[in-house]
This record gives C-alpha cells, sequence and structure tokens, in this order.
C-alpha cells in the first residue's frame, strides 16, 4: 500500500469512528439526524461530481437517481413482504429480527445502486450525444419522467406516499436509527474512496480531458462516450444507494420527499463551493452547507425555501469569484505566499 | 501492408453541407514516411479533409484506407489507435490540466494501442518527458496549459500528437499566427518528427515552408483536387498558380 493510500484510508477509519462515537455521545435525536443529512449530501455531492466536476457534465437529475433508490427500497419492501416482519427465513437459514437489517440494508444499498446505475447508463446512452446545456436539460426531464411515472404508480404509494418500518432492534446497536447512520457512515466512505480511485485513475484523466475539450481528448485517443457513460452509471448508481438508505431513516417516503428539488441544488452547490477538482471539493462543501443549512433550518431562522434561495445566491457568487471553489481559493492564497514551492519543479531531462 | 502500398488512400472523398458540396470526388495518397503537403485557398476544402480523415466529421461517400485498412465508420479515437494522429488549426489543449499532464493523456489511452501492451504509470511519466523534451517544453511540464504562450501551445499540440505513436501526423496550419522564426522552429520540429518515421501531412498557407518541408504538394480548390505532384513541378503548374498563387 503506497502512503498516500495509507493516509487516505486512516483518514476515512478514524473520521468514521469518530463521527460515529461523537453523535452517540452526544445521544444521537437531533444529532443523528444533522449526521445522516449532511452525510448523505456528501454522498450525493460526490456521485454529482465524478460527471458534472471530473468530466463537466451537469446533470440536473440527482434528485430523479435518488428518488430512484428510496422507491427501489419500497418496492423490495412491498414486493417482498418486508414490513413489520419478526424472522426472516430464506430456506436453509432463519434470521431473527435483530439481524434483518444486516440483510436489509446491503441489499437496499445494491438494488438502489443497480436500479440507479442501470437508468444512469440509459440515460447516458441516450443522451450523452448531446453536449452542454442540452444534456443538462435531458437529465432534467429525466426527473420529472420518473417523478410522473411514481406519483402515477399506486403499488409504491403513489402521490400518498409510503412508509418503511425498518426492523426497531438491530443486534449491537442500542438505537435503530444509529445502525442507519452506520450504514450512511460506510456508504459515504465508499463514495469518496471510488471517487478519488476515479481521480487517480485513467477515466478520471479521460474525464478530465474530456471536460476541457471533448474532441481534442477523442483525437488524442479517449473513448469520449464509453468513459462519459462509465461516469453516468457510476454516479447514477452512488446517487441511488444514496437514496435506497433514506427510506430507513424517515421512514416514510413521498414524491415530492423523494423527488426534492433541493437533492439536485444542493448536490451541484456543494461541489462547486468546495471545489470541483478533488474528491474533498464535495466533502468540504457538502459539511459546511450541510451544516449551515441544519443550523439555521433548526432555530427557524430560515425555511426550506429560503435555504434553497441562498445556496442560489452562493453558487452565483462562487460561480463569479471563486469559480475553483474553496479549495482553489485556498491554493491561490497557498500560491501567493509561497510562490516557489507552488510551482513544481520542472521535471530533469530523460534519459534517451 | 507492403511497403510499396500507401500508408493512407484517399478515394473519391465526398461532404456537403446542406446544399453546399464541401469535398468533391477527392482522392490522394500518403506514403510510408513521406512528407504530402495539402494545400489550397481558404475555403477549398483542406479542414474539412482533416476532419473526415481524422474522424471528427462523417464523409458522405468515397473511402479513406490506412495500413491497408478502411477506416470510414470509426471513431477518432480509434482511427488514433490505428496510427493517425492529428494537431488542430487553433490549439486546443486540456487547458485546466498542466502541460505533462496533456501528454500523459495520448499515452495513457492510445499509446498502449501503438504498443501492444499496457503501460506503466512511470514509464506513461517517462514517455511523457521524452516528448516534451522532444518538442522543448520540459522546462513548462508543470505549469498549467492555459498559461503557455502561441508557438508554446504549437508545440503540445504537435507533442500530443506524436505522444499518440502515430505513423501519419496531420499538422493542421500548426505555423499560423507564429512569427518566421518561430515558423522555423516549428518546422524544424516537424522534420525532426519525420525523421523518426512519421509521414506527416502539412497544411499550411506559408508557402516558403511548404516548398522547403514537403517532397509532394496535393492542391485543393472549390472542394476538388486540381493537382497532385512533386512540390517544384506543382508550385510550376499553370492552373495552381493562377488559382491558388494568383499569379
Amino acid at each position: 500500500m503506497k502512503t498516500s493510500d495509507f493516509g487516505f484510508h486512516s483518514f476515512l477509519a478514524l473520521g468514521s469512528l469518530a463521527l460515529f462515537f461523537l453523535v452517540q455521545s452526544l445521544g444521537g435525536g437531533y444529532y443523528l439526524l444533522v449526521a445522516f443529512y449532511v452525510l448523505q449530501y456528501v454522498v450525493l455531492s460526490t456521485a454529482w461530481n465524478i460527471l458534472g466536476g471530473y468530466g463537466g457534465y451537469v446533470n440536473f437529475g440527482t434528485a430523479g437517481f435518488f428518488a430512484v433508490g428510496a422507491y427501489s427500497t419500497v418496492f423490495f419492501f412491498k414486493l417482498f413482504g418486508l414490513q413489520n416482519l419478526k424472522q426472516l427465513d430464506l430456506g436453509f437459514i432463519e434470521i431473527s429480527l435483530p439481524y434483518l437489517s444486516f440483510i436489509y440494508f446491503p441489499a437496499a444499498v445494491f438494488a438502489g445502486a443497480l436500479f440507479s446505475g442501470l437508468l444512469g447508463l440509459g440515460t447516458g446512452y441516450l443522451t450523452l450525444r448531446l453536449r452542454g446545456v442540452y444534456f443538462s436539460i435531458a437529465t432534467l426531464a429525466l426527473s420529472i419522467v420518473a417523478m410522473t411515472i411514481v406519483v402515477n404508480w399506486s403499488y409504491v404509494g403513489g402521490a400518498r406516499g409510503a412508509f418503511v418500518i425498518k426492523p426497531t432492534v438491530v443486534a449491537g446497536f442500542k438505537d435503530a436509527n444509529l445502525f442507519v447512520l452506520c450504514a450512511m457512515i460506510l456508504l459515504t466512505m465508499l463514495s469518496l474512496a471510488i471517487a478519488r480511485r476515479i481521480e487517480q485513475s485513467k477515466l478520471g484523466a479521460g474525464l478530465q480531458a474530456i471536460r476541457d475539450d471533448e474532441d481534442s481528448a477523442e483525437c488524442s485517443g479517449v473513448p469520449t462516450l464509453r468513459l462519459k457513460l462509465q461516469a453516468t452509471t457510476i454516479s447514477g448508481a452512488l446517487m441511488g444507494a444514496g437514496g435506497a438508505l433514506f427510506p430507513f431513516f424517515v421512514t416514510y417516503v413521498d414524491p415530492i420527499g423523494a423527488f426534492n428539488l433541493a437533492h439536485t441544488v444542493n448536490s451541484i452547490a456543494m461541489p462547486l463551493i468546495g471545489g470541483m477538482t478533488h474528491w474533498t471539493g464535495p466533502l468540504i462543501g457538502a459539511t459546511l452547507l450541510g451544516l449551515i443549512q441544519q443550523y439555521f433550518g433548526s432555530k427557524n431562522i430560515i425555511t426550506p425555501e429560503m435555504s434553497l434561495l441562498i445556496v442560489g445566491f452562493l453558487m452565483m457568487l462562487f460561480v463569479a469569484i471563486a469559480p475553483n471553489g474553496l479549495l482553489g481559493l485556498l491554493k491561490r492564497k497557498h500560491k501567493k505566499a509561497h510562490p516557489i514551492s507552488a510551482t513544481r519543479s520542472a521535471p530533469e531531462k530523460p534519459s534517451q | 501492408m507492403s511497403e510499396s502500398q500507401p500508408l493512407l488512400n484517399v478515394n473519391g472523398l465526398s461532404k456537403r453541407f446542406g446544399g453546399f458540396v464541401v469535398l468533391d470526388e477527392v482522392s490522394f495518397v500518403v506514403n510510408p514516411g513521406e512528407r504530402l503537403g495539402l494545400i489550397g485557398p481558404n475555403g477549398s476544402g483542406k479542414s474539412t479533409t482533416v476532419n473526415c480523415l481524422s474522424g471528427v466529421i462523417a464523409h458522405d461517400s468515397g473511402s479513406i484506407r490506412f495500413n491497408g485498412e478502411a477506416l470510414d465508420g470509426l471513431k477518432p479515437h480509434l482511427r488514433v489507435y490505428r496510427g493517425l494522429a492529428r494537431s488542430f488549426q487553433i490549439p486546443r489543449p486540456f487547458s485546466r490540466l498542466s502541460v505533462l499532464e496533456n501528454i500523459r493523456v495520448p499515452l495513457m489511452f492510445a499509446a498502449e494501442h501503438r504498443v501492444n501492451r499496457s503501460l506503466h504509470r512511470d514509464e506513461i511519466n517517462t514517455m511523457a518527458e521524452r516528448a516534451l523534451d522532444q518538442v522543448g517544453l520540459l522546462a513548462r511540464a508543470s505549469d498549467t496549459a492555459s498559461t503557455l504562450t502561441q508557438i508554446d501551445l504549437r508545440k503540445l499540440e504537435l507533442a500530443r500528437a506524436i505522444a499518440a505513436q502515430p505513423k501519419l501526423l496531420i499538422a493542421d496550419e500548426s505555423m499560423a499566427g507564429l512569427a518566421s522564426s518561430e515558423s522555423d522552429e516549428i518546422l524544424e520540429l516537424l522534420f525532426e518528427l519525420n525523421r523518426t518515421g512519421i509521414a506527416i501531412i502539412m497544411i499550411e498557407h506559408i508557402m516558403r515552408t511548404v516548398k522547403a518541408f514537403s517532397e509532394r504538394l496535393v492542391v485543393l480548390a472549390n472542394g476538388r483536387k486540381i493537382a497532385d505532384g512533386p512540390t517544384d513541378a506543382i508550385l510550376r503548374d499553370p492552373l495552381v498558380e493562377r488559382i491558388y498563387l494568383g499569379v
């Protein structure tokens, strides 16, 4: 393992443990909600950034992918009759109530990721020949189409919504919601690890080339359509995985909540504010913006609508004065303070 | 492919934009290691020819065979994998990436196909630095591409094209807008690349450099080929003199 990998994995492990024990020591409740909310946005904005930040393709369909994940959980709960189940008989083994969550959660995340990933692949295949604003409009349309389907699909609750009653007891956890938080922490870490891996990989390099000049990238050997499809699929899958955990936490899902415009706006604003060229950008943006929104929301200082207005204003501000986000500002400041060390020395002449 | 076979065989290439015929049955060949000049007045179809050859736009009829294989319908990146690379008339760098990263892109994606094996990260870096050294940009390897001067952008275009390890390089007006001494620098660079065995199609308006560089000329006018032959003979051709040189 390389030193940088060791540092990254240590950061993830320590960060996860610290967050979990902090929330537990504070008694869960409101703090648990704040932590879940922020982590959910770290996942969504990290997922959005894979296509939007690295590849330069602005996806306005985050809410659609998220909702598909959420509704896949609702769908399977109804399909397999999992509501209020006391034990699960798999034929070769019987799983009792305290252990049901260990089956439900990974299965829900997998299903949510699978459906949203496939939706991403399909959407990408249909829309990625479009460029710029046309692609964005197509993704927005996708969200509206998905919402219309859900609203008119009574099996998953239609416009009224549906309840998802998760197991009330989880082995090893005194509060079942702490287990939901734990699952969200794991998903967040996975998202960050995937984003970082992409950033350092051939896929990341290709996406960055596409972002800067797609024709030029294609003429440099980058299989642009294939990479964009990969990015849309991964991005969609992560958004869906985030959505799949949502019903377990809120226990009730309706189209207005699942397809909330805030998911789309925040998932764009957070990487934009944090910085879109590095995996830490969405993490910083989602943490800052998420905490601020929760704080002012809890004090009744701002309504959710007002919160969106402020986010929109911040987005305009950052686009105008700091298009590279807070990370870009920090880099610029560092360059000014250390003009020599900030500029890497040129490599030595290679041997022939 | 046998030595006597042309590297590139363009046969009856045609392209229309609506009712406007941009290319009309253009045919020519490029032999391995050859230096070919593709010239013609503005609007003669040179850039469309380059775009059709590289796959950026699809031609309507005719065929393009490269190294004995039909390229018709292949996407641009697949043509690069087969050894056909191009530079752009107006430099189109990956402006937010560093100069070195700009070169790493074709090495990561195309060079592997050219050498038929996967390349290790260190190997890619070494090859990228070598390509930059070849064009004299090594000292600027860590700079962001958007900070480069016009001549350095031209060099970067060429370095990125050659990083794909091509058999044929199409240099689309690589000297446009450069001072005379800078043009000479690019010209020398193209000669150096050709000495490594890369066939080059030079599209250029500067007749001094076209004459110095090209072994053979293909002349286009109004989308049609009007002449094809040894440089000196073509430049003395009365039709070329009248249509292109305005003599």
